[in-house]
Protein backbone atom coordinates (compact mmCIF):
# COMPACT_ATOMS: atom_id res chain seq x y z
CA UNK A 1 0.00 0.00 0.00
CA UNK A 2 1.54 3.35 -0.91
CA UNK A 3 1.79 6.17 1.69
CA UNK A 4 -0.75 8.24 -0.29
CA UNK A 5 -3.25 5.41 -0.44
CA UNK A 6 -2.47 4.38 3.64
CA UNK A 7 -3.12 8.35 4.58
CA UNK A 8 -6.82 8.17 2.78
CA UNK A 9 -7.36 5.09 4.18
CA UNK A 10 -6.44 6.07 7.81
CA UNK A 11 -8.42 9.76 7.10
CA UNK A 12 -11.65 7.38 6.08
CA UNK A 13 -11.42 4.97 9.30
CA UNK A 14 -10.82 7.78 11.54
CA UNK A 15 -13.59 9.74 10.15
CA UNK A 16 -16.21 6.21 10.44
CA UNK A 17 -14.88 5.11 13.51
CA UNK A 18 -15.50 8.28 15.23
CA UNK A 19 -18.87 8.82 13.39
CA UNK A 20 -19.66 5.17 14.90
CA UNK A 21 -19.82 6.08 18.00
CA UNK A 22 -22.92 8.26 17.55
CA UNK A 23 -25.69 6.65 18.73
CA UNK A 24 -27.82 9.71 19.27
CA UNK A 25 -31.07 10.58 16.69
CA UNK A 26 -28.89 12.09 14.51
CA UNK A 27 -32.54 13.12 12.08
CA UNK A 28 -35.55 13.89 13.67
CA UNK A 29 -38.86 16.50 12.93
CA UNK A 30 -37.81 19.96 14.05
CA UNK A 31 -34.04 19.23 13.10
CA UNK A 32 -32.25 21.53 10.70
CA UNK A 33 -30.03 20.71 7.88
CA UNK A 34 -27.52 23.52 6.30
CA UNK A 35 -24.75 23.77 3.10
CA UNK A 36 -23.41 27.13 2.43
CA UNK A 37 -20.72 28.16 0.80
CA UNK A 38 -19.50 32.40 -0.11
CA UNK A 39 -17.03 33.63 -0.98
CA UNK A 40 -15.87 37.29 -1.81
CA UNK A 41 -12.81 38.64 -3.42
CA UNK A 42 -11.12 41.98 -4.48
CA UNK A 43 -8.28 42.22 -6.25
CA UNK A 44 -5.77 44.28 -7.53
CA UNK A 45 -2.26 44.32 -9.47
CA UNK A 46 0.22 45.98 -7.73
CA UNK A 47 3.32 47.22 -10.01
CA UNK A 48 1.46 47.45 -13.11
CA UNK A 49 -1.59 49.23 -14.15
CA UNK A 50 -4.29 47.10 -13.33
CA UNK A 51 -8.21 47.52 -12.37
CA UNK A 52 -9.60 45.93 -9.44
CA UNK A 53 -11.60 42.99 -9.78
CA UNK A 54 -14.44 42.05 -7.27
CA UNK A 55 -15.92 38.82 -7.60
CA UNK A 56 -18.28 36.71 -5.25
CA UNK A 57 -19.97 33.20 -4.91
CA UNK A 58 -22.41 32.18 -2.41
CA UNK A 59 -24.62 28.90 -2.34
CA UNK A 60 -27.28 27.77 0.54
CA UNK A 61 -29.46 24.74 1.03
CA UNK A 62 -31.37 24.38 3.80
CA UNK A 63 -33.37 21.70 4.94
CA UNK A 64 -36.06 21.49 8.12
CA UNK A 65 -37.09 17.81 9.39
CA UNK A 66 -41.26 18.35 8.95
CA UNK A 67 -40.96 14.49 10.35
CA UNK A 68 -38.15 11.87 11.76
CA UNK A 69 -37.82 11.20 7.92
CA UNK A 70 -38.51 14.34 5.97
CA UNK A 71 -36.41 17.31 5.16
CA UNK A 72 -37.78 20.24 2.84
CA UNK A 73 -36.41 23.80 2.19
CA UNK A 74 -34.80 26.66 -0.11
CA UNK A 75 -31.77 26.26 -2.60
CA UNK A 76 -30.20 29.80 -3.24
CA UNK A 77 -27.28 30.36 -5.17
CA UNK A 78 -26.03 33.83 -6.37
CA UNK A 79 -22.64 35.03 -8.10
CA UNK A 80 -21.51 38.27 -10.11
CA UNK A 81 -20.30 37.79 -13.88
CA UNK A 82 -17.06 40.03 -14.00
CA UNK A 83 -17.57 39.79 -17.59
CA UNK A 84 -20.81 41.33 -18.13
CA UNK A 85 -21.42 42.76 -14.94
CA UNK A 86 -24.57 40.82 -14.21
CA UNK A 87 -25.52 38.90 -10.74
CA UNK A 88 -27.22 35.22 -12.23
CA UNK A 89 -28.70 33.67 -9.28
CA UNK A 90 -30.48 30.37 -9.25
CA UNK A 91 -33.93 30.13 -6.79
CA UNK A 92 -35.58 26.69 -6.01
CA UNK A 93 -36.09 24.19 -3.29
CA UNK A 94 -35.58 20.65 -1.88
CA UNK A 95 -37.02 17.39 -0.84
CA UNK A 96 -35.18 14.57 0.91
CA UNK A 97 -36.46 11.48 2.29
CA UNK A 98 -34.45 9.51 4.49
CA UNK A 99 -34.68 5.79 5.07
CA UNK A 100 -32.85 3.17 7.39
CA UNK A 101 -31.62 3.74 10.64
CA UNK A 102 -31.73 7.39 11.90
CA UNK A 103 -29.31 6.03 14.87
CA UNK A 104 -26.90 4.76 12.34
CA UNK A 105 -23.32 5.90 11.12
CA UNK A 106 -24.49 5.72 7.57
CA UNK A 107 -28.21 7.35 6.78
CA UNK A 108 -29.36 6.30 3.11
CA UNK A 109 -31.21 9.38 1.57
CA UNK A 110 -32.53 10.57 -1.48
CA UNK A 111 -33.33 14.02 -2.94
CA UNK A 112 -35.06 16.20 -5.49
CA UNK A 113 -34.06 19.45 -5.87
CA UNK A 114 -35.28 22.06 -8.45
CA UNK A 115 -34.68 25.67 -9.32
CA UNK A 116 -35.12 28.54 -12.07
CA UNK A 117 -31.72 30.10 -12.95
CA UNK A 118 -32.30 33.98 -13.67
CA UNK A 119 -29.91 36.35 -15.03
CA UNK A 120 -28.26 33.92 -17.15
CA UNK A 121 -25.59 35.20 -20.34
CA UNK A 122 -27.53 35.62 -23.26
CA UNK A 123 -30.85 35.61 -21.36
CA UNK A 124 -30.59 31.45 -21.51
CA UNK A 125 -32.28 31.50 -18.20
CA UNK A 126 -33.65 27.65 -17.33
CA UNK A 127 -35.22 25.68 -15.35
CA UNK A 128 -33.26 22.39 -13.90
CA UNK A 129 -33.86 19.20 -11.60
CA UNK A 130 -31.59 17.14 -10.09
CA UNK A 131 -32.09 13.91 -8.34
CA UNK A 132 -29.72 12.30 -5.87
CA UNK A 133 -29.31 9.57 -3.50
CA UNK A 134 -26.62 8.77 -1.16
CA UNK A 135 -25.33 8.58 2.17
CA UNK A 136 -24.94 11.24 5.16
CA UNK A 137 -22.43 10.59 7.79
CA UNK A 138 -23.19 12.36 11.21
CA UNK A 139 -20.77 13.59 12.99
CA UNK A 140 -20.63 13.45 16.77
CA UNK A 141 -24.43 12.84 17.85
CA UNK A 142 -24.98 16.08 16.10
CA UNK A 143 -23.41 19.59 14.47
CA UNK A 144 -21.97 18.32 11.28
CA UNK A 145 -22.29 15.97 8.72
CA UNK A 146 -20.12 14.37 5.84
CA UNK A 147 -22.13 13.61 2.75
CA UNK A 148 -21.65 11.74 -0.49
CA UNK A 149 -24.58 10.90 -3.25
CA UNK A 150 -24.04 10.35 -6.95
CA UNK A 151 -26.66 12.24 -9.02
CA UNK A 152 -28.52 13.14 -12.11
CA UNK A 153 -29.06 16.58 -13.05
CA UNK A 154 -30.92 17.91 -16.42
CA UNK A 155 -31.41 21.67 -16.90
CA UNK A 156 -34.21 22.57 -19.31
CA UNK A 157 -34.24 25.74 -22.28
CA UNK A 158 -36.82 26.57 -24.67
CA UNK A 159 -35.83 25.21 -28.11
CA UNK A 160 -37.38 28.01 -29.81
CA UNK A 161 -35.27 30.70 -27.95
CA UNK A 162 -31.77 28.71 -27.52
CA UNK A 163 -31.80 25.69 -30.54
CA UNK A 164 -31.33 22.95 -28.10
CA UNK A 165 -33.60 21.05 -25.41
CA UNK A 166 -31.57 20.18 -22.38
CA UNK A 167 -28.42 20.04 -20.77
CA UNK A 168 -28.11 16.95 -18.77
CA UNK A 169 -24.96 15.59 -16.55
CA UNK A 170 -24.50 12.51 -14.29
CA UNK A 171 -21.91 12.04 -11.44
CA UNK A 172 -20.65 12.04 -7.87
CA UNK A 173 -20.64 14.65 -4.87
CA UNK A 174 -19.13 15.30 -1.65
CA UNK A 175 -19.72 17.73 1.05
CA UNK A 176 -19.89 18.98 4.44
CA UNK A 177 -22.84 20.54 5.95
CA UNK A 178 -23.92 20.90 9.69
CA UNK A 179 -27.18 19.12 11.09
CA UNK A 180 -28.33 20.44 14.43
CA UNK B 1 -43.17 41.98 7.82
CA UNK B 2 -40.52 40.07 5.82
CA UNK B 3 -37.99 41.76 7.77
CA UNK B 4 -39.76 39.97 11.22
CA UNK B 5 -40.20 36.62 9.42
CA UNK B 6 -36.57 36.64 8.31
CA UNK B 7 -35.43 37.86 11.76
CA UNK B 8 -37.38 35.09 13.24
CA UNK B 9 -36.00 32.26 11.29
CA UNK B 10 -32.48 33.55 12.10
CA UNK B 11 -33.26 34.21 15.64
CA UNK B 12 -34.62 30.05 15.58
CA UNK B 13 -31.56 29.18 14.13
CA UNK B 14 -29.28 30.80 16.16
CA UNK B 15 -30.83 30.65 19.88
CA UNK B 16 -30.59 26.66 20.04
CA UNK B 17 -27.07 26.85 18.99
CA UNK B 18 -25.96 29.02 21.61
CA UNK B 19 -27.62 26.74 24.54
CA UNK B 20 -24.82 24.44 24.87
CA UNK B 21 -21.01 24.87 24.86
CA UNK B 22 -18.24 23.57 22.32
CA UNK B 23 -14.53 23.03 22.73
CA UNK B 24 -11.46 22.95 20.30
CA UNK B 25 -9.38 20.60 22.01
CA UNK B 26 -5.82 18.69 21.19
CA UNK B 27 -6.20 15.65 18.87
CA UNK B 28 -9.38 16.68 17.53
CA UNK B 29 -9.61 16.55 13.18
CA UNK B 30 -11.56 19.22 10.95
CA UNK B 31 -12.10 18.47 7.70
CA UNK B 32 -13.74 20.79 4.88
CA UNK B 33 -14.36 19.19 1.38
CA UNK B 34 -16.78 19.76 -1.40
CA UNK B 35 -16.41 18.68 -4.96
CA UNK B 36 -17.57 16.49 -7.53
CA UNK B 37 -17.11 13.97 -10.61
CA UNK B 38 -19.41 15.16 -13.34
CA UNK B 39 -19.89 14.31 -16.95
CA UNK B 40 -21.99 16.09 -18.89
CA UNK B 41 -23.60 17.92 -22.37
CA UNK B 42 -25.76 20.02 -23.94
CA UNK B 43 -28.13 18.85 -26.50
CA UNK B 44 -26.30 18.23 -30.10
CA UNK B 45 -22.87 18.00 -28.32
CA UNK B 46 -20.47 15.86 -27.44
CA UNK B 47 -20.02 15.01 -23.53
CA UNK B 48 -17.34 16.78 -21.12
CA UNK B 49 -15.79 15.23 -17.81
CA UNK B 50 -15.18 17.43 -15.01
CA UNK B 51 -13.53 16.67 -11.78
CA UNK B 52 -13.84 19.38 -8.27
CA UNK B 53 -12.24 19.07 -5.36
CA UNK B 54 -11.67 22.13 -2.55
CA UNK B 55 -10.98 21.68 0.96
CA UNK B 56 -9.07 21.67 3.98
CA UNK B 57 -7.78 19.62 6.78
CA UNK B 58 -6.35 20.41 10.24
CA UNK B 59 -5.42 18.77 13.11
CA UNK B 60 -5.38 20.58 16.88
CA UNK B 61 -1.90 19.85 18.14
CA UNK B 62 -2.84 21.67 21.71
CA UNK B 63 -6.21 23.46 22.33
CA UNK B 64 -5.19 26.83 20.80
CA UNK B 65 -3.06 25.61 17.41
CA UNK B 66 -4.28 23.87 14.72
CA UNK B 67 -2.21 22.90 11.77
CA UNK B 68 -2.78 21.76 8.25
CA UNK B 69 -3.42 22.53 4.85
CA UNK B 70 -5.92 23.86 2.36
CA UNK B 71 -6.37 22.44 -1.13
CA UNK B 72 -8.08 22.76 -4.44
CA UNK B 73 -8.09 20.78 -7.83
CA UNK B 74 -10.19 21.50 -11.05
CA UNK B 75 -10.00 19.34 -14.75
CA UNK B 76 -11.94 20.20 -17.05
CA UNK B 77 -12.62 18.92 -20.86
CA UNK B 78 -12.72 20.99 -24.13
CA UNK B 79 -12.94 24.95 -22.92
CA UNK B 80 -12.43 24.11 -18.89
CA UNK B 81 -9.24 24.43 -18.15
CA UNK B 82 -8.05 23.10 -21.24
CA UNK B 83 -7.96 20.04 -19.79
CA UNK B 84 -5.30 20.59 -17.50
CA UNK B 85 -4.99 20.21 -14.00
CA UNK B 86 -5.40 23.32 -11.86
CA UNK B 87 -4.91 23.52 -8.38
CA UNK B 88 -3.18 25.12 -5.47
CA UNK B 89 -1.89 24.42 -2.19
CA UNK B 90 -1.10 25.77 0.83
CA UNK B 91 -0.13 24.90 4.39
CA UNK B 92 -2.36 26.52 7.29
CA UNK B 93 -1.63 27.61 10.68
CA UNK B 94 -4.48 28.83 12.80
CA UNK B 95 -4.32 29.93 16.49
CA UNK B 96 -7.39 30.03 18.41
CA UNK B 97 -7.54 32.96 20.91
CA UNK B 98 -10.41 33.81 23.45
CA UNK B 99 -12.72 30.96 25.42
CA UNK B 100 -12.07 27.66 23.28
CA UNK B 101 -15.18 26.44 25.16
CA UNK B 102 -17.36 28.84 24.04
CA UNK B 103 -20.08 28.61 21.39
CA UNK B 104 -17.84 30.95 18.80
CA UNK B 105 -13.88 30.67 18.54
CA UNK B 106 -12.31 33.58 17.18
CA UNK B 107 -9.08 32.70 15.70
CA UNK B 108 -6.23 34.03 13.47
CA UNK B 109 -5.11 32.28 10.53
CA UNK B 110 -1.77 32.46 8.00
CA UNK B 111 -1.02 30.30 5.59
CA UNK B 112 1.35 29.70 2.71
CA UNK B 113 1.29 28.12 -0.37
CA UNK B 114 1.49 27.71 -4.47
CA UNK B 115 -1.12 27.83 -7.76
CA UNK B 116 -0.25 25.56 -10.24
CA UNK B 117 -1.34 25.84 -14.26
CA UNK B 118 -3.66 28.60 -13.01
CA UNK B 119 -4.72 30.44 -16.51
CA UNK B 120 -4.58 33.78 -14.76
CA UNK B 121 -0.66 33.45 -14.18
CA UNK B 122 1.90 33.09 -16.40
CA UNK B 123 4.17 31.44 -13.83
CA UNK B 124 3.11 29.31 -11.06
CA UNK B 125 2.80 31.94 -8.44
CA UNK B 126 3.35 31.75 -4.76
CA UNK B 127 1.03 33.34 -2.01
CA UNK B 128 0.32 34.43 1.46
CA UNK B 129 -2.58 34.94 3.71
CA UNK B 130 -3.50 36.53 6.78
CA UNK B 131 -6.47 37.23 8.54
CA UNK B 132 -9.18 36.57 11.24
CA UNK B 133 -12.05 34.45 11.51
CA UNK B 134 -14.42 32.44 13.62
CA UNK B 135 -16.08 29.09 13.61
CA UNK B 136 -19.58 28.90 15.43
CA UNK B 137 -20.43 25.10 16.66
CA UNK B 138 -23.47 23.63 16.58
CA UNK B 139 -25.05 20.75 18.32
CA UNK B 140 -21.99 19.06 20.49
CA UNK B 141 -19.38 20.52 18.51
CA UNK B 142 -19.21 18.00 15.49
CA UNK B 143 -20.01 20.89 13.43
CA UNK B 144 -19.13 24.81 12.34
CA UNK B 145 -20.22 27.25 10.87
CA UNK B 146 -16.65 29.33 9.53
CA UNK B 147 -16.53 32.64 9.13
CA UNK B 148 -13.14 34.61 7.91
CA UNK B 149 -11.49 37.12 6.22
CA UNK B 150 -8.61 37.50 4.36
CA UNK B 151 -5.72 39.31 3.11
CA UNK B 152 -3.78 37.87 0.53
CA UNK B 153 -0.61 38.43 -1.59
CA UNK B 154 0.38 36.41 -5.22
CA UNK B 155 3.81 36.72 -5.45
CA UNK B 156 4.88 37.67 -9.38
CA UNK B 157 7.97 35.40 -8.79
CA UNK B 158 10.40 35.36 -11.25
CA UNK B 159 12.42 33.11 -10.00
CA UNK B 160 14.18 32.76 -6.41
CA UNK B 161 12.33 34.50 -3.95
CA UNK B 162 9.47 36.13 -4.01
CA UNK B 163 8.78 39.58 -5.72
CA UNK B 164 7.59 42.03 -3.17
CA UNK B 165 7.20 44.77 -6.00
CA UNK B 166 5.13 43.13 -8.36
CA UNK B 167 2.29 41.03 -7.59
CA UNK B 168 -1.79 40.48 -7.34
CA UNK B 169 -3.35 42.00 -3.84
CA UNK B 170 -6.58 40.35 -2.70
CA UNK B 171 -8.85 40.63 0.29
CA UNK B 172 -11.86 38.78 0.79
CA UNK B 173 -14.44 37.05 2.68
CA UNK B 174 -15.51 33.21 3.22
CA UNK B 175 -18.11 31.73 4.74
CA UNK B 176 -17.97 27.53 4.75
CA UNK B 177 -18.95 24.79 7.07
CA UNK B 178 -16.33 22.21 9.02
CA UNK B 179 -17.05 18.90 10.39
CA UNK B 180 -15.17 17.77 13.84
CA UNK B 181 -13.98 14.20 14.84
CA UNK B 182 -11.46 12.25 17.04
CA UNK B 183 -13.10 13.52 19.92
Amino acid sequence: MSNRTGITAALVVIMLSASATARAQAIEAGKNEVETDFSLTSSKWSGIDSNRTTEFNWRITYGRFVSDRIAIGPVFGIRNDVNTGSKPFNAGGLVRFYFGDGRGAAIPFVEATSTRAFNQAFEMDYTDLQISGGLVFPMGESGGRFRVAPYYYRAFFDPDLHGFSHFHSFGVSWSVGLLF
Amino acid sequence: MRLATIAMTLAALLLPAARAAAQVESGLHELGVTGSFDRGNYEFTARNTRIDLEGHYGFFVTSRIEIGGAFSFSRGEGDVNNGEWVSALSGVFDWYVGDTSSRAVPYIEAAYGQLFNDPQFLEEPTFASVGPGVKWFFGDGGGALNLSGFYRRVFHDTGGAPNFATGRDEIGAKVGVSIFFGR
